[in-house]
């Protein structure tokens, strides 16, 4: 793998004449978000659609108690954290589905469940520096196999919401009426929610458990203020995720921050000046 | 036990027979021995009260929940035909950024928006938006439309699959009284040119009396259903549960209202 990938990274570090241009790291860390950001922007545009902010929040917050216990069990905690990720999605989905109550306070129930059990977990053990990994992110840590991974299935995911967005959008306006034109609601709902459940997990690995929603929401977002049509907000989000993910990993090596906080914050930045423009228009 | 059975030689002006529906959700039974036929070519309205089951039936009809009895489409003569539905609204935030084009477009392509329109299809919607004489909306926002203007968007984008049967929940609902004449009477061009079957859900008695040719009243089943003169005093008050009267408007029209005499 590393024979595959080095000589397309030592091919770009000689036509870039910057200092982080020669270290293999960064440029897997700028590959991997090139594929997590548009990812993220792309399902946001839904998640925003959907009203499913806290929803995502639950799945990538409840991936900490997956984390505690690969931590405690000693196996590789990625593994956990997919598994928990999956688990919390597909627990909330079914009592929501079986419960008079609104989503918010199941969501809530749920999400307080597995974090009370990930803190209960994370007390038998001293050592917790493992945990930092997956709480902030550590894309620069990211390897080759990773990448590979992250590319492939990156790749499947684009190219599947691609299919789905016309349906998606319909099915978020009157789930009645996308039903009455032959759309399979409950199986895209349902699908849905499993590839946001994916990505969630796959992009805490890049911007760490505590912020992959802004990932998702704060493009979304600064997209809307701006954009006049649905293309425009597609578009838009994808920018906007794009630019503040590769700002995010190159700031943070000029400031010495971290990169997801960093990438968040430029986001934020976006959504702050759309905000203002989207007023005054 | 979903059962869609078609023709079988019965009366040719009957567009759909409907026998012994029942529909049960969350162990709450919300229609029950529900038997009727709605006239082919025509406007029917069902009436009731709020939670009288309307809707459920607007459903069942298009087959997207479970009921028991039969529902037999008698329009044309194999399998299940087209249907058309106008939802009541639409749910989204004011900030959406979807446009008219951008709506109709999704009904008809399957291609991302994000990919661009095709010609075609910016020429059909053009042509949907004509139909109903909403020509020069495409380039709006649905979060700006009037009640009047969404509704007849709606209109045209079940319009475009050529139905055969035409279902509108409440179509009247968020709209004005200018806007509400207009709709209807477009409605009515639209099904003598298409010799459509259209069916409505209304609370609008007003707009019953002036556009149906044919009424169901229903509360969890069928209390009454017939011509316009079906609307009688003693009827309403098997549908509603109390006296409902119609009275002559200034202008002419009847209206209807209820009265608080036991």
């Amino acid at each position: 793998m590393e024979n595959f990938f080095h000589p397309i990274y030592a091919f770009l570090a000689t036509i870039t004449p910057f200092e982080w241009a020669q270290f293999d790291f960064v440029w897997r860390a700028l590959g991997a978000m090139m594929i997590i950001a548009p990812l993220c922007a792309v399902l946001g545009v839904h998640v925003v659609n959907f009203r499913l902010a806290f929803f995502s929040d639950a799945i990538s917050h409840s991936t900490f108690a997956g984390v505690a216990l690969g931590i405690f069990l000693g196996v590789n905690p990625l593994v956990t954290l997919i598994g928990f990720g999956i688990l919390a999605g597909l627990a909330i989905t079914l009592v929501k589905g079986r419960s008079d109550l609104s989503s918010d306070t199941v969501i809530s129930v749920i999400l307080s469940t597995i974090m009370a059990l990930g803190i209960t977990v994370l007390y038998a053990q001293k050592e917790t520096r493992n945990l930092e990994v997956y709480l902030y992110g550590t894309v620069l840590a990211i390897n080759d196999g990773e990448l590979l991974l992250l590319l492939v299935l990156g790749t499947f995911v684009f190219g599947v919401m691609g299919f789905l967005f016309n349906r998606l959008l319909l099915i978020s306006l009157n789930s009645q009426l996308a039903a009455s034109r032959g759309i399979a609601v409950r199986t895209l709902e349902y699908g849905f929610s499993l590839i946001l459940a994916v990505v969630v997990t796959l992009s805490i690995r890049i911007i760490g458990l505590f912020l992959v929603t802004a990932m998702l929401v704060v493009p979304a977002a600064t997209a809307r203020n701006l954009a006049g049509g649905m293309a425009g907000l597609f578009w838009i989000s994808l920018f906007c995720a794009l630019t503040a993910g590769m700002t995010g990993i190159l700031g943070s090596f000029y400031w010495d921050t971290p990169v997801g906080a960093t990438t968040i914050l430029i986001g934020s930045l976006f959504f702050l000046l759309s905000w203002l423009k989207g007023r005054k228009a | 036990m979903n059962r869609v059975l078609q023709s079988l030689g019965t009366a040719p002006e009957t567009a759909i027979e409907i026998r012994e529906l029942g529909v049960t959700r969350q162990r709450v039974e919300i229609l029950k021995a529900v038997t009727l036929s709605i006239p082919l070519g025509k406007t029917t309205a069902i009436i009731g009260p709020n939670g009288a089951g309307k809707t459920t039936l607007l459903l069942a009809l298009l087959g997207l929940i479970p009921y028991t009895g039969t529902i037999r489409f008698h329009t044309i003569g194999e399998g299940r035909p087209v249907i058309g539905y106008v939802p009541q609204r639409l749910e989204f935030e004011r900030g959406l950024p979807c446009t008219v084009e951008d709506l109709m477009s999704v009904g008809l392509s399957q291609k991302p928006l994000w990919l661009g329109k095709r010609t075609v299809i910016r020429a059909r919607v053009h042509d949907g938006l004509k139909r109903v004489g909403a020509v020069g909306l495409e380039n709006r926002l649905i979060g700006t439309l009037s009640g009047g203007e969404l509704q007849r968007v709606l209109l045209a984008m079940a319009l475009e699959g050529h139905p055969h049967i035409l279902l509108l929940d409440e179509p009247t609902a968020g709209i004005d009284a200018p806007g509400e004449q207009l709709f209807c009477d477009l409605l009515s061009d639209i099904q003598e040119q298409a010799k459509l079957t259209v069916i409505l859900i209304s609370h609008d008695l007003s707009v019953v009396s002036h556009h149906a040719q044919h009424v169901i009243c229903l509360n969890k089943t069928v209390c009454c259903s017939g011509g316009l003169n079906t609307l009688t005093e003693e009827n309403l008050l098997k549908t509603y549960g109390l006296h409902m009267q119609l009275y002559p408007h200034s202008h002419g029209h009847p209206l209807i209202h209820p009265t608080m005499n036991p």
